[in-house]
């Protein structure tokens, strides 16, 4: 592995696709070094910013994830192409569960497609 | 995904913080504790169930997450400090979450992937066969899923499980940034015993050998030299060296009785 490796990994904006991503998640996070209990966050964690943008895909649309992967530390930027401007629901458990679990999330939109960047890093200590 | 448990409305959140906020203004001791802490677990509990839902397709019944994330909800509750500017339900879900996972842990599965993975293997591979009669084909993860009752996650972490037994080299485990060696560390079953007789064998049919043959061996499978560098230690061309390893592998076949390969295996050139 050099210093950071990009895995890319697109799939239908479907909710049956979810579990791919996030098999993914895990397997990249492994490779990060990261926690078993913080893969276990980051599985939460891809799923619920996942659940969070695909009500806004266009029909017939991707769901990308890129994923970065370094020691200690995995970024996940997952992002579904939009029809207009579109914002996360932020009132539902999703967003509380997601913020909670992630080290980072950053939400913006990159011209047409709705991104929500979630990232995991090892804790200096054990929880 | 799911429909989502009611999470609770701006209203109820201020609620519950007017409710922490007069719980930890209490003594320890207080009968109104009790209270307070009753409402604010009863507010907080499809948190509680929408947390446990992520951990449902593994086998353990709900009612148990939802019980063993409620203790982890009362312990967020008691340990809040109001005085942080910070959500209850963001504070309150890594200890939920701790404490079901903690659940799966101490009844001794799941979390652990790898464990459970070989604890689902032979569940997995009954039904297996199983399906496999029954349907006249392989089955698929779905069916297999559906007849262990386990969730497709789970069955592809032991079906990932079941391959690592037949040998993944464990260089794969490698730690990140550390140098991968080119050869697998480990992957295969041990021939060493097979090899000590075989080597037994080899020792008389390699002393049946012309000379020229056997050194030409030696050179490249003991000393491990390339065609090349035997060409140039015994001085014939590298064609020549090629011939003869060749000639002499099938002689030591010959004599030991084993199948000839169409091609003779070669390794990349020095």
């Amino acid at each position: 592995m050099t210093e950071r490796d990009v895995v890319e990994v697109r799939v239908p904006a479907d909710v049956v696709y979810v579990s791919t991503l996030r098999l993914t998640a895990a397997s990249l996070a492994a490779r990060c070094d990261l926690t078993i209990d913080e893969i276990e966050d980051l599985r939460l964690a891809v799923d619920e910013a996942c659940s969070l943008l695909l009500p806004h895909a266009r029909d017939g649309s991707a769901l990308d994830a890129r994923f970065e992967v370094e020691v200690g530390r995995l970024s996940v930027e997952a992002s579904v192409q939009t029809t207009a401007a579109a914002e996360p629901d932020r009132t539902g458990f999703a967003w509380t569960v997601l913020g909670a679990l992630a080290s980072s999330v950053e939400v913006r939109q990159d011209a047409d497609r709705l991104v929500i960047c979630v990232v995991k890093t090892r804790a200096a200590a054990a929880t | 995904m799911t429909e989502e448990p009611h999470r609770p409305d701006r209203d109820e959140r201020a609620h519950a913080g007017e409710l922490l906020a007069e719980l930890h203004g209490l003594p320890e001791n207080s009968a109104r504790r009790r209270e307070l802490r009753d409402q604010l677990v009863e507010l907080h509990i499809p948190l509680v169930v929408y947390l446990a839902r992520r951990f449902s397709g593994r086998n353990e019944p709900m009612s148990d997450l939802v019980q063993v994330g409620a203790i982890g909800l009362i312990k967020a509750i008691d340990r809040f400090d109001p005085e942080r500017k910070l959500e209850f339900s963001t504070y309150a879900t890594p200890t939920i979450l701790g404490e079901i996972k903690r659940h799966f842990r101490d009844t001794g599965w799941l979390i652990h992937v790898p464990r459970r993975a070989q604890e689902l293997q032979t569940t997995l591979n009954a039904a297996r066969a199983d399906l496999s009669q029954e349907l006249g084909r392989a089955p698929t993860v779905a069916e297999l899923a559906e007849r262990i009752d386990a969730d497709e996650d789970s069955v592809l972490e032991a079906l990932d499980a079941a391959r690592a037994y037949s040998g993944v080299p464990l260089d794969v485990l490698a730690a990140p940034g550390e140098v991968v060696p080119e050869h697998p560390m480990l992957g295969t079953i041990d021939e060493g015993y097979e090899q000590v007789e075989q080597r037994e064998l080899l020792r008389e049919a390699i002393q049946t050998l012309p000379e020229s043959e056997r050194e030409i061996l030696l050179l490249r499978f003991i000393a491990n030299k390339t065609q090349t560098e035997i060409a140039a230690i015994v001085g014939v061309s590298q064609m020549q060296v090629s011939r003869l390893v060749a000639r002499g592998l099938k002689r030591l076949r010959e004599s030991l009785g084993a199948p000839q390969p169409k091609v003779e295996p070669r390794r990349r050139r020095g």
